[in-house]
């Protein structure tokens, strides 16, 4: 079995935009007229966002998202033009230590109308140098709407949680089906 | 839905991600001729020190050396490709990867983590690393904003075509993987219609602990018995997908997982490390899975290489 890229399309749908990739998911829906993003396209921004987080960038965080981007952080703050708006969010997280990656698994992709909704999970893992190993810090989730913008999609929307014992109830499922 | 009509930017980048991503599964199997095979003949593996192994030849003895260190086994690598770069040479992979460890009777462990920077080449239609570089991260050694160029030139490939033989299409790639994350996600919510869609019918899930699960009553049985722990909220399991073979009509894939569990009022913690098997089949045009075999990965259990560990 065989698989041909087109690279002068991939170019030219790239140009002038970083390429970021990354893990599994699945695309429903279609675009007329072009093909679908799968999720290594659609996981540009969301990548873009964690290395610009962990290298404390904020230049390369805010090109993760679409003007006007609002984002609800996981204290369930609204990041609306009322608080400081995108910049005051991305100022608020160049402020955490340096030695930091975080991980991004796209675990759902849905479209509705042009647009596209990822959920994915994140997890933080750090590393001090004075300690012999890194450790793991947090879990969490994002649910992000991407819209495109110059053909590469950007994040408008991004809800954030943590995942543990207390933000997440997990049903206790039967033994036997009724 | 079947996905038929992809970009050709989503085709570019999970080639070039799987190119980076599927060296973990031979690395940590100590399988030097099927690591060696990731990268270019006059291919060179350069350690943080400046150490380099070049040529076939050298990055056989890299994971060769490797292999013989105290604690290899039970060892995986989970990588996240995280952008590429247009370099004069040719694209430049950056990712991040971490290095865990698991050994019977002890929580595993995460033991370092870095980042890689992988310059790949075409050749006879196939991606392959032509240099990779190993960087550590950590709170002094972190590249900080702007250390790592991550603006983009415009500079093809020398082909405009890559071909990958034997391996699955684009579409049907991202259709398996997909399929394997919603298992993921299907178990840490507990939800068994979500995880049951995944599956054949008369699917099989072998389990370590529950054994040849069948059907939906099967992943009911493993739903359950996993749900019933009262610290099984908070957990995430994470897929690194590495490797598909081709199996009649259908496709064999081995990916790492590894769960990661956060209870309130404690620190997360890295619970448990393993591969899956999983073997997918095309019914009325849907790939689903077949069977999924879940199994260990620690210093007894990895299934390493014939010929590991590979003498001086």
């Amino acid at each position: 079995m065989s698989m041909l890229i087109d690279r002068r399309s991939a170019l030219q749908l790239t140009a002038g935009a970083l390429m970021f990739l990354s893990a599994p998911g699945l695309v429903h829906g279609a675009r007329a007229g072009s093909g679908l993003p799968g999720v290594p396209e659609l996981q540009v921004p969301l990548l873009r966002y964690l290395w610009g987080l962990d290298t404390l960038d904020t230049k390369v965080m805010r090109s993760a998202f679409a003007p006007g981007a609002l984002v609800r952080d996981a204290d369930g703050k609204l990041w609306d033009k009322r608080a400081g708006g995108l910049e005051a969010f991305l100022r608020a997280q160049v402020a955490g230590p340096r030695g930091a990656q975080h991980y991004l698994q796209v675990n759902r992709v849905t479209a509705k109308r042009g647009r596209y909704r990822t959920e994915s999970y994140w997890s933080r893992v750090e590393w001090k140098a004075d300690e012999p190993r890194p450790v793991l810090t947090a879990l969490g989730s994002f649910i992000d709407e991407l819209t495109e913008h110059k053909g590469g999609w950007l994040i408008s929307r991004r809800e954030i949680a943590l995942w543990n014992s207390g933000t997440v109830t997990v049903p206790v499922v039967a033994e036997v089906g009724g | 839905m079947a996905v038929t009509n992809l970009t050709a930017v989503t085709a570019e980048q999970l080639l070039l991600r799987d190119c980076v991503m599927r060296c973990a599964w031979y690395l940590d199997r100590g399988d030097s001729q099927g690591f060696a095979a990731c990268f270019t003949p006059d291919g060179a593996v350069v350690l943080r020190d400046g150490k380099r192994y070049e040529g076939t030849a050298g990055i056989r003895r890299f994971v060769a050396e490797a292999g013989r260190t105290p604690g290899f086994r039970g060892r995986q690598h989970h990588v996240q490709p995280m952008f590429v770069e247009n370099s004069p040479d040719g694209p430049v992979v950056v990712s991040y990867f971490q290095v865990l460890q698991a050994k019977v009777g002890e929580a595993p462990a995460i033991v370092s983590m870095g980042y890689y920077r992988d310059l790949v080449h075409e050749r006879e239609g196939r991606l392959l690393i032509k240099q990779r570089n190993l960087y550590r991260w950590n709170s002094e050694q972190a590249p900080r904003a702007g250390d790592v160029s991550v603006k983009a030139s415009h500079n093809p490939m020398r082909s405009d075509r890559v071909q990958q033989s034997a391996q699955p299409s684009i579409a049907d790639r991202l259709e398996m993987e997909r399929l394997m994350v919603e298992y993921a996600a299907a178990l840490d919510t507990g939800d068994l219609a979500r995880m049951a869609e995944a599956f054949e019918s008369d699917g099989e899930l072998i389990s370590s602990s529950l054994g040849k699960l069948i059907g939906p009553a099967g992943l009911r049985r493993f739903l359950a018995n996993n749900t019933k722990d009262p610290a099984f909220a908070g957990r995430q399991h994470r897929i690194f997908p590495l490797v598909f073979e081709q199996v009649g009509e259908g496709w064999r894939a081995y990916s790492y997982w590894k769960v990661e569990t956060w209870s309130l009022g404690k620190p997360a913690t890295v619970l448990a490390l393993g591969y899956y098997e999983d073997l997918f089949t095309k019914r009325s045009g849907r790939w689903k899975l077949a069977s999924k075999a879940i199994r260990r990965w620690n210093n007894e259990a990895a299934p390493m290489a014939p010929t590991w560990p590979e003498s001086e």
